[in-house]
């Protein structure tokens, strides 16, 4: 009994980052307005609209984010192992054993009343306390091949699942999780200019590829049956876009909306003819493009708002990185937030048509409950990793062998403090 | 103090730099950082123009076709009109929900009303229920290939393609299960009871929408030409047929447009290419417009076809219209007027008819008769062998039905004689390809030799290619010998097997390489498996069938009332059946004479004719009539198929147009032209007398009709007059070689044919006339200016050419430019153009010339002249020239005429041409009833009565 108290006082309600909670309920606020707007053609097909889940999806998620703020998220570290299992089961599940298959993807599961669940959403916190149980683990031999290849087995195995249901932008994410914790685990530099230069050469070869004259290369590979035609026409509808209108129309058309919003907007909800939304030439307008809503009817003033709340949350999601207690934490927030603004780009990149096509939900505006309710654990295993910077004991696992420090920018000086407040009492 | 900022400032960047998370942040400001800029890019320096992109590209302009003008003739009669019809569309307005079935719901609602007003809808797929209920397809084998592949798709083909799998060749059920599952069969809840029958319906409906399916603001229309009862119920059925619409639309209609196929034409829709001509005009054409396809309809397309109406709309992603933002209303098309006379046509066309129908009639003889390259002309004869199997060949009777259940016993009795008899033709050419002793070509008698002969032509078939005659060796021995008829067709076909000119790919995918033996067995089973499918040689069949009396005259005329072809008592029936040939003979010469049974029917010589009548006064066109016409109707709109197959094999070639398109030497009513030239050149004078010995005397001896007429036959001394009177040969030979001396007297042919073609082209000759309507050139002659003076040699002339040169005699000059056009006015009636034929030229001869030309073509008609017996009668004075030439030994003379008249005062010109006709006489008469009915002598209904004294004639006289 004593004990709990001990702990629970060690919460401070100065250190509760509310900025976080309000950046995230603002933008939830924002996406429930542009999803309605975004689905206001819909015929309600269930007992509940769009707009009506998303509110829900909203309350669920905020009352998971202040559960798990309380926390402590090295108990959650203690179970990852559970987690993990649970993660691997459930993706096993949808992609062989479930029955729904929806646009010859297996995604989801169905819950009848309810809607659908998609474990891959999840997926990206329960990679995040796996990788950063490793981490701790192998931060001495961090730059061992042998290390470095079971981290990237172990934590690989989600990408590969979410691969194949398939759902390749949840995989990039996910994938894109695992290297930066990597990185912010401290592996060596020698390894990161290595695998950048590597990238950069496949790259190099890749465009030549794209561009080399009839395609030779190309023409040989699909001769041999190593890449299919229509995987060949995905590459060069990107490239070369006006050749292939089929396979980007939902993007043009999203370009369209996003580039006709101008300035200001048309309006939420707007009763305008002249709006791609209002014309049914959107797709997917409430979940992948529902940054083409947001930029036909917020315009450019509307996008650089939401843009700039984004920015806010990984502020704050940095910040508590930087200021982290420990080496888990440090992972777990630096990766988490990564993942968050990886995602983010993805969507808008695929929205305005800098990316190729690929459908991932934009953090707290795409309809969808495991989207939303995903975003707001995250916050609250932030928040929490935001209130444990108290704790002086895993002060001493900043230290990362043979270097100084591998912290963020004004943490010494904040531990000092924190130290000098202490000698103070 | 600076000193220790400076510190404090190196320590961080230092510690920042070293920061993982700096890094990372970094690049995750770097991502928001670019989506900032293309934002910018988008929504600021671009966005208006990607704001108009979108609004251009929502916008439609859906046309409202316009009400085509009218054709009339040059009294106002209707030619070709419009007849409001009532059509029911369907325009997805996405009420229906298409998976849970209730859109195929609806349709099938709508399926079920128009039934019960005996309405189906218009069928698009290719697909029909036969007799046994199941699904089969019906159409071309385009038609099929194209909708496999709009029913799996392109992708989905090639996928399967590469699986080996041919989509092509699934059988239709496969084919229409896969189409049901695309059209929500599947997920169809609570579907009712249907009938195979409403679902393909529901098919049909859906293929055709299937067409809008990005532009549902085009309506479909499913049924056309709807009654007024249907109307009212759909518009009942309102609620619950939403996007159901009755609209009133048009159908082009040609009245009497038998006599006027050639020349108005019709519309349709447009194909690719003339989409893309016509939009270079105005390009708000459309592929589902209907536009003119020929003729008239075709030439005056933009006079007709009237300004669309517009309706700007916006329209959403699958093209429902959210609003319309402006309209304009369509504007008809131009009416106009020809100078047609359509009652001067249709009696013109009765009386050609009925003129060919006498010949015929007066030819047929119910007895064998072969022509040879001696017989006489007068003494050409058509066995009624022939009428009875041209039944057969030219399709009057169908073939088909004489093995169908519903045939009548006599049918089937045709039917299984020829069935028998077909086995033991095939067993026969079996063994002659197959046995150790086949038949020398030259020994096997004129049937089985047809037959060889019928092989190899379906061998060397181009679009069978199997033995394509470029691979034959006509240098070679053997194909030689073929030719000469000394060696079997076996001997022959294994010679092209083992020299290679047999295409074994062609036989079997696996032979190519097989050796000569295997290749020559698999040629004699496709040869066989050919014949016994091959309609041709079906007919083959026939003909040696009736020839040998296996089916006899009786069973035909039997089979013409079974079939419906005729409508006769049981009396007459039983009298058939009962009697010899003879009754049978009686009956088809009474159905010719009737033309119950029409000249174009029979097919034979003649069948077909053509007449020009011009105004002389002002050159207009007042009929241009070719036999045999067609229905129009028939072919506008959507062409009826059967009927457009029924056209194309015809053997009396409706399509083509004898007036304006067929040429024939123009015999003897080329003379004015050569008495012309030779008065004009100086070579004869009207006076000086030619004495015509019967056989010309200079180079290889030409003779006048006179003298192959009649042994010793000669006209005496004539002047041109009186060579025109006569229509004397051996006068014109002289003049024709008189042209044809030099300064030196020396004989110079390209000297005649050069001053010959010289007056020919002042005629008119060797140039269109102008007409609008597709014409073939009269080709001038090029060699032998001596039988060219008769109208001989080379040249080449349509009956439209002729009617202008005789237009030019008759007016004593006046060379006319035609045209069918007489005036345009707007629907209102208010004129807006007016056109007369423009003189193109004027010839200038002297008066005297002209005044012989006229005097002798007058005494053509009259006392001695060789037309004189057939115009003694008539009320009018004509001035005419008969003609008539000989192309084909084998085959009955040309018979021409051109004419003017009243001789003192003329008002018309004529030109009448009867291919195969026997004798000009007989194209003289069709010109004299023209006149007469023109005149007022002749009353329409004793032409279409046929109760009138049509003359006879057997003469052969020029």
């Amino acid at each position: 009994m004593a004990e709990r108290e001990k702990k629970r006082s060690k919460y401070r309600l100065k250190n509760y980052n509310f900025k976080l909670v309000f950046y995230a309920v603002v933008i939830s606020i924002l996406g429930i307005a542009v999803v309605r707007s975004a689905s206001s053609g819909e015929t309600v097909s269930g007992m509940f609209s769009t707009a009506q889940k998303q509110v829900m999806a909203v309350g669920i998620g905020i009352v998971l984010m202040v559960l798990l703020s309380f926390i402590d998220y090295h108990i959650l570290l203690k179970y990852s192992w559970l987690i993990y299992l649970l993660n691997i089961g459930l993706l096993l599940y949808v992609r062989f054993l479930n029955p729904y298959t929806f646009m010859g993807a297996k995604r989801w599961i169905y819950l009848p009343g309810f809607g659908t669940v998609q474990p891959s959403e999840f997926s990206k916190i329960a990679v995040a306390l796996t990788a950063a149980w490793i981490l701790v683990r192998i931060r001495k031999r961090i730059n061992n091949v042998f290390f470095i290849l079971l981290y990237l087995l172990i934590t690989g195995v989600t990408a590969v699942l979410i691969l194949i249901e398939p759902n390749l932008s949840t995989t990039l994410e996910v994938i894109w999780g695992i290297v930066t914790m990597l990185f912010i685990a401290g592996i060596s530099w020698k390894w990161v200019v290595g695998v950048l230069s590597t990238l950069a050469v496949l790259i190099g070869l890749f465009l030549f590829t794209v561009y080399q004259p009839d395609q030779v290369i190309f023409q040989r590979l699909e001769a041999r049956g190593v890449i299919q035609d229509y995987q060949v026409d995905r590459i060069n509808a990107y490239f070369f876009p006006e050749d292939y209108p089929d396979e980007v129309y939902q993007q043009t058309n999203s370009v369209l909306a996003i580039g006709g919003g101008q300035l200001s907007g048309k309006g939420l909800d707007t009763d305008d003819l002249e709006s791609v939304k209002n014309g049914g030439f959107l797709s997917e307008e409430q979940s992948d493009f529902v940054f083409a809503v947001v930029g036909e009817e917020l315009g450019f003033v509307g996008c650089m708002i939401l843009i700039l709340l984004y920015v806010l949350i990984m502020v704050e999601g940095f910040r508590i990185a930087a200021r982290s207690p420990d080496l888990e934490g440090k992972v777990i927030a630096g990766g988490m937030v990564s993942t968050f603004a990886f995602q983010t780009f993805v969507n808008m990149g695929v929205a305005t048509m800098i990316l190729p096509n690929t459908g991932t939900p934009l953090p707290f505006i795409s309809a969808g409950m495991s989207s939303v309710i995903g975003s707001y654990m995250m916050v609250g295993i932030l928040l929490n990793i935001g209130l444990q910077k108290s704790r002086r004991h895993s002060i001493l696992t900043f230290y990362n062998e043979g270097e100084e420090m591998a912290l963020g920018d004004y943490i010494p000086v904040q531990v000092r403090e924190e130290k000098s407040k202490e000698t103070d009492q | 103090m600076l000193k220790e900022y400076l510190e404090i400032f190196r320590d961080w960047l230092v510690r920042t730099l070293k920061s993982r998370l700096f890094w990372v942040g970094a690049v995750c400001v770097a991502f928001f950082a670019l989506i900032a800029v293309r934002l910018y890019n988008l929504q600021i320096r671009d966005g208006a123009a990607y704001y108009e992109t979108f609004v251009n590209r929502t916008t439609r302009t859906v046309y409202t076709p316009a009400v085509r003008g009218n054709i009339y003739d040059r009294n106002g009669e209707l030619l070709a009109g419009n007849e409001a019809v009532y059509n029911v569309t369907f325009q997805d307005l996405g009420v229906y929900d298409k998976k849970d079935g209730s859109y195929n719901a609806m349709i099938l609602r709508l399926i079920r009303l128009l039934n019960r007003y005996s309405v189906q809808v218009d069928a698009t797929c290719p697909v029909v229920i036969n007799e046994h209920g199941e699904y089969e397809f019906s159409g071309s084998e385009n038609e099929i290939r194209q909708f496999i592949r709009d029913v799996y798709g392109t992708d989905l083909i090639n996928q399967y393609a590469e699986q080996g799998v041919d989509v092509y060749s699934y059988d239709c059920q496969t084919v229409m299960d896969r189409l049901f599952r695309s059209y929500n069969f599947q997920t169809w809840r609570d579907a009712p009871e249907m009938t195979e029958q409403e679902k393909l319906d529901i098919c049909h409906v859906r293929y055709a929408m299937s067409a809008t399916n990005y532009t549902r603001y085009i309506a479909t229309t499913i049924a056309t030409d709807v009654s007024d009862e249907l109307s009212a119920a759909v518009m009942e059925n309102a609620n619950d047929l939403q996007g159901v619409e009755v609209v009133e639309s048009t159908r082009r209609v040609y009245p009497d447009s038998e006599y006027f196929s050639g020349i108005l034409g019709y519309i349709g829709r447009p194909n690719t290419d003339e989409l893309s001509e016509l939009r270079e005009e105005d390009s708000t054409y459309q592929a589902t417009d209907y536009v003119g396809k020929s003729g008239l309809e075709q030439y005056y397309e933009n006079t007709l076809s009237g300004t669309k109406g517009t309706q700007v709309v916006t329209v959403n992603n699958v093209g429902n219209v959210l609003e319309t933002q402006s309209t304009t209303d369509s504007v008809n098309g131009n009416d106009i007027y020809l100078s047609l006379d359509k009652n001067l046509t249709i009696a013109g066309y009765k009386l050609l008819e009925q003129r060919l129908a006498a010949i015929l009639a007066e030819k047929l003889v119910n007895e064998d008769f072969t022509a040879t390259k001696d017989t006489l002309a007068e003494d050409f004869r058509i066995p009624a062998k022939d009428a009875y199997f041209q039944m057969i060949n030219n399709n009057v009777l169908d073939m088909t039905h004489f093995t169908a259940d519903d045939a009548s016993d006599n049918e089937k009795s045709i039917g299984k004689a020829f069935a028998d008899y077909r086995d033991v033709v095939i067993g026969n050419i079996q063994e002659e390809l197959t046995e150790d002793s086949p038949t020398i070509r030259n020994e096997a008698g004129d049937e089985l030799s047809g037959y060889f002969d019928f092989v190899i032509s379906l061998l060397t078939d181009r679009s069978r290619g199997i033995m394509p005659t470029s691979a034959i060796d006509t240098s070679d021995a053997v194909y030689q010998a073929w030719q000469d008829g000394t060696i079997s067709l076996q001997e022959y076909l294994r010679h092209a097997v083992e020299e290679g000119w047999v295409d074994s790919g062609k036989l079997d995918a696996e032979s190519r390489y097989a050796d000569s033996e295997t290749i020559y067995s698999l040629l004699t089973d496709r040869i066989i498996t050919l014949l016994q499918e091959d309609e041709d040689f079906a007919k083959e069949i026939y003909r040696a069938m009736i020839d040998n009396e296996t089916i006899t005259g009786n069973q035909i005329c039997m089979a013409l009332i079974d079939q419906g072809v005729l409508q006769e008592s049981d009396e007459v029936y039983r009298s058939l059946q009962e009697g010899d040939s003879d009754t049978a003979f009686q009956f088809m010469l009474d159905k010719i004479s009737n033309i119950e049974i029409t000249p174009a029917q029979l097919a034979l010589d003649p069948c077909s004719g053509s007449a020009v009548v011009v105004d002389e006064q002002s050159g207009e066109l007042l009929a241009v009539i070719s036999y045999p016409g067609y229905d129009l109707n028939e072919l506008s709109g959507t062409v009826d198929r059967d009927y457009w197959q029924k056209l194309t094999t015809d053997l009396s070639s409706p399509l083509y147009n004898r007036a304006t398109q067929a040429r024939t030497a123009p015999g003897s009513t080329y003379k004015m032209v050569t008495a012309s030239a030779g008065l004009n050149e100086g070579v004869i004078t009207p006076d000086e007398r030619i004495n015509c010995v019967g056989t010309f005397d200079k180079l290889d001896h030409p003779m006048c009709w006179i003298a192959r007429e009649q042994p010793g036959g000669m006209h005496g001394p004539l002047n041109t007059i009186g060579a025109l009177a006569h229509s004397c040969n051996f006068y014109f030979y002289e003049v024709g070689y008189r042209l044809s001396e030099d300064a030196d007297g020396n004989y110079d042919p390209d000297l005649g044919i050069e001053k010959l073609n010289e007056y020919a082209k002042m005629f008119g000759f060797g140039e269109k006339t102008g007409i609008e309507i597709p014409e073939n050139v009269s080709e001038l002659t090029t060699e032998y200016p001596v039988t060219s003076a008769i109208g001989q040699g080379t040249n080449n002339f349509t009956t439209i050419s002729l009617a202008r040169y005789v237009e030019a005699v008759a007016s004593s000059g006046n060379l006319y430019r035609f045209q069918l056009l007489k005036r345009v006015t707007d629907t209102n009636g208010n004129v807006l153009q007016e056109e007369t034929p423009a003189l193109e030229s004027h010839i200038d001869f002297s008066d005297e010339i002209w005044n012989v030309l006229h005097e002798g073509m007058h005494e053509v008609t009259r006392g001695e002249g060789s037309q004189a017996m057939y115009f003694e009668d008539c009320e009018v004075d004509v001035a005419g020239k008969s003609g008539s030439a000989q192309e084909n030994r084998l085959r009955a003379n040309h018979g021409m005429f051109v004419c003017y008249a009243p001789y003192d005062n003329p008002e018309i010109s004529m030109s009448v041409s009867i291919p195969n006709g026997y004798a000009a006489g007989n194209a003289g008469l069709v010109a004299k009833q023209i006149i007469r009915y023109y005149f007022s002598y002749l009353s329409m209904d004793d032409i279409l009565n046929n109760s009138y004294d049509s003359g006879a004639s057997t003469s052969n006289g020029d």
